[in-house]
């Protein structure tokens, strides 16, 4: 197992909490990014069976008018036919062969009117159904290719975000990496130079100590004798020196 | 009376001190009081009592200038004079290492007096700080010249050396 040198422990440490930061955002970016493709794939297409049901009332409400219209018409030939065979019974002039022959007649045209109509509304009702279906296909259709549109727009976008998503995370990590060097080039060089001043005052205090021991030790080798000689010695070399300012 | 050169010079090297030349002064000026006491003082005895403590100075002094013992007054002109020249000389401050016995301060008193021209008396402090030599201080002035200092000085000369050793 490799051992991480304790350089880069320290550092990854120091900086975990950004490089958690960032890989929690870039999660928290790609659930909102799906949830936004999923939400409106959703919207799509309850707008398109919004728009199903719609049609689908409109064809039944059409049906029932048709119905209802066919109904109509039917009374009103029924009543047609019979008012007319009230009419032609009524008449005095008319005998019951000619009226039987003219009711018979009435009703067949009844029933071509009934006949005529029952088709008309078969007709239109299938033109409508057609249409209906042509739609609901034509719907259908364009909802599949929206989906695709979408999904493929969606795809474009998440490609495209994931693209500037990576070019900023490596942006990011060169600046992170730059500013780790930075602060360790500070942090060594302040290290550096306290260890120097640290040395220099280690130096110093050493120095000041043996000059005092040598100074100390020097004056208690000398005997009285020894003292009252330098005395005189310091005091002919001053005057030679000329340096006695008295 | 004038205490010339030649007279203080002999005064200077037996007291050789500031306190040594106080205290004769002192006991010169009660000697002569003495003298105009009622009572009768053997004035001749007394000089043997300051000349026993202080090496014949007196009697040198009267010598010096031809006063005999029992003439008063002229004696009393001397002390004063010689009391007056005491209190007058401004002595030179030495610190030293040690405590020096009377010789070395007469021998350092004399050296001051013949290659300083410096003629006066000497107050000695005693100083271990300075770990030998001496200083002095003379009308104002200060010098320093101590063992101390002198090893502070090479020592600081030769401080690049000395850590090079460690």
């Amino acid at each position: 197992m490799m051992i991480l040198p304790e350089d880069f422990i320290s550092y990854i440490s120091r900086y975990s909490y950004l490089i958690m930061i960032f890989i929690m955002l870039q999660g928290s970016l790609i659930v909102i990014l799906f949830y936004l493709f999923a939400e409106r794939v959703v919207l799509t297409r309850k707008r398109r069976l919004d728009d199903q049901l719609v049609k689908q009332e409109a064809y039944d409400k059409a049906v029932k008018i048709l119905e209802e219209a066919r109904a109509a018409s039917v009374r009103v030939i029924q009543e047609a036919q019979k008012k007319a065979q009230e009419i032609v019974s009524g008449l005095a002039a008319v005998d019951n062969s000619a009226k039987d022959s003219i009711n018979t007649q009435i009703k067949l045209l009844s029933d071509k009117h009934l006949s005529t109509l029952e088709k008309a509304g078969d007709a239109f009702l299938l033109e409508y159904k057609q249409l209906l279906s042509e739609e609901k296909d034509k719907s259908l259709k364009e909802l599949e290719e929206t989906s695709t549109v979408v999904k493929d727009e969606l795809l474009g976008e998440l490609e495209s975000f994931k693209d500037t998503l990576r070019k900023e995370t490596y942006d990011t990590e060169l600046q992170v990496t730059k500013k780790i060097s930075d602060d360790y080039e500070v942090v060594k060089q302040e290290l550096e130079k306290y260890k120097n001043d640290k040395i220099s005052h280690i130096n110093d205090h050493i120095f000041e100590i043996i000059a005092q021991s040598a100074s100390e030790s020097i004056s208690k080798s000398l005997d009285i004798d020894s003292h009252q000689q330098l005395i005189i010695e310091i005091l002919e070399k001053v005057k030679k020196e000329h340096s006695i300012g008295l | 009376m004038n205490i010339n050169e030649d007279i203080s010079e002999k005064i200077l090297n037996v007291l050789a001190t500031a306190p040594r030349g106080y205290e004769f002064a002192a006991e010169l000026g009660n000697l002569m009081d003495k003298q105009y006491m009622t009572v009768d003082v053997d004035i001749t005895k007394q000089i043997e009592c300051l000349n026993a403590k202080y090496d014949n100075l007196l009697s040198e002094c009267l010598n010096y200038f031809g006063i005999p013992r029992d003439d008063g007054n002229k004696l009393a002109e001397l002390s004063k004079s010689v009391v007056e020249h005491i209190k007058s000389l401004e002595p030179v401050e030495v610190t030293v290492f040690f405590t020096p016995d009377m010789s070395f301060i007469k021998k350092l008193r004399l050296w001051f007096s013949q290659n300083l021209n410096i003629k006066t008396l000497l107050k000695i402090r005693v100083n271990p700080d300075i770990l030998g030599g001496l200083e002095i201080s003379y009308k104002g002035r200060y010098l320093d010249l101590s063992l101390k200092k002198q090893m502070e000085t090479y020592f600081k000369a030769h401080k690049a050396d000395v850590l090079s050793r460690l």
